[in-house]
């Protein structure tokens, strides 16, 4: 196997995620193509205090614990403000996840980095990301975003808390609009009503015909 | 298969085709408007931001409909990528009523001198520069016309490149303005600038059955739940529909024009909701999908009598696609450097600041060797998108990852502690041979169809005059006491400021389009987007594209009544 199809095969960054800065800025829309079966259906039920999920085929408990574990030191709960455990960001992922029509290659990406984050423990630490110590997470984490892959995949997951912290608590995050509160975030109005949230616009306006 | 029969049958909905449904509709001509996109209603809009910005709703996923774009590397070679590699879109409002629905609605007319550009200021090397084929006095009573059926409010002031006017005033009196304006007008003063109010297809006061703007904060990118933003669907298409006369058909494309072998089209061929095929037939056939895909539709349209596509003859169809663009730039108002007073009044949200300054439309300046044409500058606060605002604080100045407490205290400074003030800046995209649009050789869409490649690439000209513009509006945000001032001019093209493609004028031998925007090839076809535009002024597209289309169906209503006469 040579160096350039093991690095391909191990850490595959799909083009649109490669410059990540630039598709950040340049980039209206996040996600290609994102449409949830059902949001609510996905999701039956959560505890935040326990932060148990039914996470169904979405994420392993493995998977689901690095990845909230990570979620945490980007966007910490420190005193300043919600952090990512405080805006639910572990469920609005979960809700992107479980989008049957996202587009593949960006949801491998998200997943495949889970699984690099782990390997990048074994290889740095010689242990699993879990048996870590928070510290150790840490300085895992800064590893990472100075690699290419890691930036654009701490990048993507930090996106993703950003949605929680200040898209419309209808959406299951932001709980109590703590997100808006903490930055004086004036949302538009009228806010949306239930039939008008993502995905379910799409159904209530392709039902739309003659007036 | 259904076969339907009309007198008219418009192909998208946006801004060049909602004068011809109105226009036609009213006049007692049965219209068909088909659309490729779903039917939002105003009932369907909220400001939710994963709907408006974060998610593909108004644009189709890019698997299932993607473009090629094709541009220079940094070695200087052209390169092709698909926008669904890249993940960028040129996709704009697929709806009904098109991308006027989420629309700013910056609204600025032409000026006198960008119908005559060659005339007025001569060649440049390396661009397709050519007049109009009509000039300001004839398309002003158009203006005029959608400034009173559109709706446009504003403030007329006397200023060096103000544009003759057939009316003294708007119709309707200016949005309510943010302490920003006051201090770009103070600051404009003291440099011996101009700073002009920008005319806004928004209404300011109700008017019959729309409501006034109700200052929502969020309005570029969202549609519009008071029906005060002047888009196709609230401004002509639901008034097109009270007449009986018009049929919408939503979430239908439009793959083929089918003609009869004397360069007649006699039936329009689209993919229902359910992907069969259907047909639409018509006396006259109207297309107004937007320049990139009035072209690539054209293009498409390939048969015996027209082997290159639709009116293509000519091998003009997709060529000279030009682009409102220029750069962009900002400057921040940190709160504690202001008046207490001052800068709550700056915080106030949903205000508009609604300047543009234009001394600079021609720029008679050492700068360069001789007179040339300049540009406009408008300035506007910073997006309320929240989300956005995040991701612009993810990254240092060395373009390293920020997370953790250190992004929490940035964010934090942003969002509470100033205010950005931006400015755009609008150049001529000089029209030349490498913009131009073409049928993708191997990628195709969700129903097989070839996609639209589109070869980008700007003349050096354009960021000479940009950068010009954008020093004059960084010393503006100087003095108004604006930090962190800073502006980028490129070549990269706002995809929904596009025009050009099917170019209109006299010669069959130069234009895709006649005076009428008619096809010299085809009849029965006519194109009302900004397609027809050869050159595009210093300014957004969309007035333009309005008051033409309400031009182009005063044409069809003549023909149209002299046909009856025939008869």
């Amino acid at each position: 196997m040579t160096k350039e199809y093991r690095n391909h095969k191990s850490k595959y960054i799909p083009n649109k995620l490669v410059d990540v800065k630039t598709w950040q800025l340049s980039r209206k829309k996040f996600i290609s193509g994102i449409f949830m079966a059902s949001f609510l259906a996905s999701l039956p039920s959560v505890s935040l205090v326990g932060n148990s999920f039914n996470k169904s085929d979405i994420l392993s408990e493995n998977q689901f614990s690095i990845v909230t574990s990570v979620q945490n030191i980007l966007f910490p709960s420190d005193g300043n403000g919600p952090g990512a455990y405080d805006v639910m960001a572990d469920r609005y992922l979960i809700w992107v996840l479980s989008d049957k029509r996202m587009d593949p290659e960006e949801k491998d990406y998200i997943l495949n980095g889970i699984g690099w984050v782990d390997e990048t423990a074994e290889e740095n630490f010689s242990k699993t990301y879990n048996q870590l110590s928070q510290k150790e997470k840490e300085k895992l984490v800064a590893d990472i975003s100075n690699e290419s892959w890691g930036s654009s995949w701490l990048s993507i997951i930090l996106t993703f808390i950003f949605e929680a912290l200040l898209s419309d608590p209808q959406y299951g995050d932001n709980p109590e609009e703590i997100g808006w509160d903490w930055l004086k975030h004036n949302p538009g109005h009228p806010r949306p009503t239930a039939y008008l949230l993502y995905p379910e616009i799409l159904t209530t306006v392709s039902k739309n015909t003659e007036e | 298969m259904a076969t339907n029969k009309y007198d008219i049958c418009v192909i998208g909905s946006g801004a060049g085709a909602g004068p011809i449904a109105f226009e036609l509709s009213k006049n007692g001509y049965n219209v068909v408007v088909i659309e490729k996109g779903p039917w939002f209603k105003t009932k369907d809009l909220s400001k939710d931001e994963i709907v408006s910005t974060r998610r593909n709703v108004y644009t189709p996923p890019l698997q299932d409909e993607q473009h090629v774009i094709e541009s220079k590397n940094a070695e200087g070679d052209w390169e092709s990528k698909s926008t669904y590699s890249t993940g960028r879109t040129f996709w704009n409002g697929n709806m009904v009523g098109g991308s006027t629905n989420i629309m700013s609605g910056y609204f600025h007319r032409m000026k006198p001198n960008d119908f005559k550009l060659l005339k007025t200021y001569g060649p440049i090397e390396g661009a397709n520069i050519v007049d109009w084929p009509l000039d300001y006095n004839e398309m002003e009573p158009y203006f005029d016309k959608v400034e009173k059926i559109v709706g446009v409010s504003g403030r007329v002031v006397d200023h060096s490149t103000l544009e003759p006017r057939s009316n003294s005033s708007f119709p309707f009196p200016p949005l309510a303005e943010n302490i920003a304006s006051r201090w770009i007008d103070s600051a404009a003063n003291k440099l011996g600038y101009s700073a002009v109010p920008v005319p806004r297809a928004i209404l300011s006061v109700p008017d019959k059955k729309r409501s006034s703007c109700v200052y929502s904060n969020y309005c570029g990118s969202y549609g519009c739940s008071s029906d005060a933003k002047g888009s196709s669907r609230v401004a002509l298409l639901n008034k097109a529909l009270t007449t009986g006369n018009c049929t919408i058909l939503p979430n239908s494309k439009v793959f083929k024009l089918e003609t009869n072998g004397s360069g007649e089209i006699t039936k329009s061929w689209h993919y229902d909701t359910e992907g069969n095929k259907q047909s639409i037939e018509a006396d006259i056939f109207v297309v107004a999908c937007q320049a990139v895909e009035t072209s690539r539709l054209l293009l498409m349209s390939k048969n015996v009598d027209f082997p290159n596509g639709l009116a293509n003859n000519g091998g003009l169809v997709g060529k000279n696609l030009i682009f409102s663009a220029g750069g962009t730039g900002s400057g921040k108002f940190r709160y504690d450097n202001l008046e207490k007073a001052d800068a709550e009044q700056l915080k106030t949200p949903g205000l508009f600041v609604n300047r543009a300054i234009q001394n600079w439309y021609e720029i008679d300046d050492d700068e360069f060797p001789e007179k040339v044409k300049g540009g406009t500058v408008d300035f506007l606060f910073e997006h309320a998108n929240g989300i956005s605002k995040a991701i612009r604080n993810k990254w240092d100045k060395d373009g390293n990852l920020v997370y953790g407490s250190a992004l929490k205290s940035k964010m934090k400074d942003y969002f509470l502690n100033q205010r950005k003030l931006n400015f755009e800046v609008f150049v001529d995209w000089l029209p030349t041979d490498d913009c131009f649009v073409s049928l993708d050789k191997n990628v195709v869409d969700k129903w097989g169809d070839p996609v639209a490649k589109i070869r980008i690439d700007n003349h050096p000209h354009d960021l000479e005059v940009g950068k010009y513009l954008a020093n004059k509006a960084e010393d503006l945000m100087m003095e108004m006491g604006a930090t962190d001032i800073k502006s980028s001019i490129n070549g990269a093209p706002p995809t929904n400021l596009m025009a050009g493609g099917c170019r209109f004028g006299d010669d069959p031998k130069t234009s895709v389009l006649d005076r009428n925007c008619k096809a010299h090839e085809v009849e029965n076809l006519y194109v009302t987007d900004g397609s027809f535009m050869p050159t595009g002024g210093s300014v957004t597209y969309t007035w333009t594209i309005y008051a033409n289309a309400f031009r182009v169906a005063d044409a069809i209503l003549k023909r149209m009544k002299l046909n009856k006469l025939d008869e």
